[in-house]
């Protein structure tokens, strides 16, 4: 190194030396979006699945459904959409996704607006873990529905400051979820419906961390008012459009611990607020045979409760709770003067 | 400023096109001030640290060099080395330290609650402090003319694309560089550090941070799985952090070429090492030839004596695996490191049979790279484990009978890239480096490509910054 080589005296860069630079940029450009169209191909008819975005694109193809479940796996595993649908007398979609909570909900009932959803009612499973985290991190499901809607550009834009350049490239918005994608298109098979009971005690596998690292625990009161902040956007969008919303609370094996006891009683604040009506099976009696773990249920265990939630929404089965959300977690609260809205 | 980021290959591209666009005397300065808001882009009190270090190794090695007598040069070699592996000390290892002697004491029947410094490790502190100590111990056994200029001693020390992950740079390879004034690469040499950055990157984000899925799980819970699950988690990190610390190496050398630097390579495919020996010779070189050449060879070597031998190898890896961290199971690792060695050296020499003896060659062969793989495993349990008691966890749940966990979608995504590494690790060098260039931009093109499409999307943290 002690004398320079005469290589290294050229200047680095000259017209010549740029030209296949652009070039190559170019033609990375062309295969990007000739992969990225393969994949939207793909993905358009994977219609099943939480990794490869089937069960998203399953719900959102599902024009036709009246009513929509939304919520995590405690809907996915529990609400079968056959008996509300006999309740009901019109088509039910479970639109449930393992590990996700209020933020996915928000973003899905949003897109299937966008693409034309007949939907008239939407059950939104409250999830005291949405005050904690709101799952941010996995929204890449909708990556490839990026310009379709503004509160799901918002959402991946939130998640990453460099999200608009990295979306740029067709084949990043099918990140992981492009392999999945491929496999369910090969395979084939009807779109999902979205419930899938799991097998007794077979129990849910063990789902591996979050991609994300968070950098420190989250502040609480942060990531609370977010989750509050979500439900209650998720109300406005859909009472803007003519939807009608209720929330469900479900039963966990042994009541629910404190405190996600007191993150329900805050999520049922607000619909006490915002004068959302609840579905309260908290009390719904499960044999203890039925439980897979502690939050999920099994096949016979999801029958019990799917038959409860019919009897629910149809209103076969008055429910007190229903009326006072708030009167199995709080003490009675002084009535307020006619037209005082205020939480 | 994670490797793994878009704000690093803004950062990047950013510092090299103003290098390149700059005339040649003004671009070591824009090096310096790059390297330096790199590391303040992580914690900006510790540049003082890193500042620190570098004046006094430069007064010291400047000084060690005028010095007439031995002892003069003794003191200011003691100053640079106090000052280094103080700081070293305090930083990284004053509470272990602590909690070690209240341990000692307790054993003993004296209580004593120790206070809990809780300082920060400071990013890097490890590799830019045995940077710094090659240097002056060169200059001190005259392999090395100490740099009279400040500057071009702070960028050896800082340079960013090594600085908080090594390689390790000895002062004899990279200073000189810095000294010649070049300073500049050729399209040729940039398109191939950045094909080599990218190569890395891939790595990192597609075989190891996807495999850090299923690692994590596994390791967080360890009674809770399978033997089957355990061992599978066991190879799994055993190639995440191959494929993390050889993929950050990569990208570390990669940019480094792009601006017209050539840093040592760290890694020579060590999985197909033979014995213990040859994969210290192949893992992480940068650090094993480090402590060949300040440690090992200083205490002795092997010339003392087969026992003296032995005890120079354990010390050197003990010491090696203390360098990973405070912690006992980096205590352990590197002992058991030390006895490999000390058993590898023992077949060599001492008489003790190999266990593969008689065997036809190619069968020899193979069970010799089957053997050291599983024996390099066997550390790597205490490597990864958050503690002894969970490390002892997994050694003694591998017998533990039930169903292998797959987590289908992380071993896809692995899989890809861990067949990619294979194919590009088994192909001879001499056929990689026949490859048209037309090739090459279409591998580069498919690999860019294949890192949007399998990668894990948010950066995590490389492994060996811990360190």
């Amino acid at each position: 190194m002690s004398t320079p080589p005469r290589a290294r005296l050229r200047p680095t860069f000259r017209p010549a030396t740029l030209r296949p630079v652009l070039l190559f940029l170019a033609l990375l450009g062309l295969a990007d979006r000739a992969l990225g169209a393969g994949l939207e191909l793909a993905s358009a008819r994977a219609l099943d699945g939480e990794k490869s975005g089937g069960l998203l694109r399953a719900a959102l193809a599902d024009r036709r459904a009246r009513w929509v479940v939304f919520g995590s796996s405690r809907v996915r595993r529990h609400v079968d959409p056959v008996p509300l649908e006999a309740a009901l007398g019109e088509r039910v979609r479970n639109a449930g996704c393992d590990g996700h909570g209020v933020l996915y909900a928000r973003l899905l009932a949003a897109l299937m607006r966008a693409e034309g959803s007949r939907a008239r009612s939407y059950v939104l499973d409250l999830n005291p873990h949405d005050l904690v985290d709101d799952r941010a991190g996995r929204l890449g499901l909708f990556a490839p529905f990026v310009g379709r809607d503004p509160r799901v550009d918002a959402a991946l834009e939130a998640r990453d400051p460099f999200a608009r350049l990295k979306l740029l490239s067709h084949v990043y918005r099918y990140n992981s979820a492009g392999l999945p994608s491929l496999a369910r298109a090969l395979r084939g098979g009807p779109p999902s419906r979205g419930f899938a009971p799991l097998a007794p005690r077979a129990g849910l596998r063990p789902t591996p961390p979050s991609p994300v690292t968070p950098p420190a625990v989250p502040r609480a009161d942060d990531a609370a008012a977010r989750g509050l902040a979500h439900y209650a956007a998720f109300v406005d969008d859909a009472r803007v459009a003519g939807v009608e919303v209720r929330f469900l609370v479900g039963p966990r094996r042994g009541g629910w611990p404190a405190p996600e006891a007191r993150a329900l009683a805050t999520l049922l604040e607000l619909a006490r607020a915002r004068r959302v009506s609840v579905i309260d099976l908290r009390a719904l009696p499960v044999p203890n045979g039925h439980w897979v773990d502690d939050v999920h249920l099994d096949a016979r265990g999801a029958e019990t409760y799917s038959r409860a939630l019919a009897r629910a929404l149809s209103g076969a089965e008055p429910h007190d709770a229903l009326r006072d959300p708030l009167a199995s977690t709080a003490p009675p609260r002084r009535q307020r003067p006619a037209g005082d809205e205020r939480p | 400023m994670l490797f793994n980021t878009v704000g690093y290959w803004l950062f990047f591209a950013a510092v090299a096109a103003a290098y390149h666009a700059l005339p040649r005397p003004r671009r070591w300065p824009l090096l310096l001030v790059a390297s330096y808001g790199f590391y303040a882009a992580w914690s900006p009190p510790f540049v003082l640290l890193l500042a620190l270090s570098t004046v006094v190794d430069w007064q010291a090695a400047l000084r060690l060099h005028a010095a007439r007598s031995r002892a003069a040069k003794k003191a200011w070699l003691g100053l640079s080395l106090a000052t280094n592996l103080g700081l070293l000390g305090t930083f990284k290892y004053a509470d272990f330290l602590l909690e070690a002697t209240a341990d000692l004491l307790g054993a003993l029947g004296l209580g004593w609650t120790p206070p809990r410094l809780g300082l920060v490790l400071p990013v890097g502190i490890s590799f830019y402090t045995f940077q710094t100590l090659s240097y002056s111990i060169d200059v001190y056994r005259g392999d090395l003319v100490p740099e009279r200029r400040l500057g071009r001693l702070a960028l050896y020390v800082s340079f960013f694309p090594q600085l908080v992950a090594g390689p390790i740079e000895r002062a004899t390879h990279l200073l000189p560089q810095l000294q010649a004034g070049a300073f500049a690469a050729t399209a040729a040499e940039i398109a191939s550090g950045l094909r080599l950055a990218l190569w890395g990157l891939f790595q990192k984000v597609v075989i190891a941070d996807r495999l850090a899925l299923y690692v994590d799980a596994v390791y967080a819970d360890p009674g809770a799985h399978s033997g089957a699950t355990l061992l599978a988690a066991t190879y799994a990190f055993a190639f995440q952090i191959y494929a993390d610390f050889a993929g950050y190496s990569l990208i570390a050398i990669g940019c480094a070429r792009a601006l017209g630097f050539d840093l040592r390579a760290n890694f020579d495919r060590p999985y197909l090492a033979r014995s213990i020996r040859a994969f210290w010779r192949r893992w992480h070189i940068s650090l094993s030839s480090w402590l060949r050449d300040y440690l090992y060879v200083p205490l002795g070597g092997s010339h003392g004596g087969r026992l003296r031998t032995w005890r120079n190898l354990v010390l050197t890896m003990l010491l090696g695996g203390l360098w990973h961290g405070a912690g006992w199971t980096f205590v352990v690792w590197g002992l058991l490191q030390g006895l490999l060695l000390v058993a590898s050296h023992a077949m060599r020499h001492g008489g003790l049979r190999h266990p593969f003896e008689g065997l036809p060659p190619r069968l020899h062969h193979g069970l010799d790279v089957l053997l050291t793989f599983h024996l390099v495993c066997l550390g790597w349990v205490f490597f990864r484990a958050a503690s002894l008691s969970d490390a002892l966890a997994v050694l003694g749940g591998l017998a533990r009978p039930g169903v292998l966990f797959v987590d289908a979608h992380t071993f896809a995504h692995a899989g890809v890239g861990l067949a990619l590494l294979a194919f590009v690790e088994l192909t001879p060098a001499a056929l990689r480096e026949r490859t048209s260039p037309s090739l090459r931009r279409a591998a580069a093109g498919s690999l860019a490509l294949l890192v949007a499409l399998l990668g894990v999307e948010v950066g995590a943290q490389f492994i060996y910054f811990q360190f």
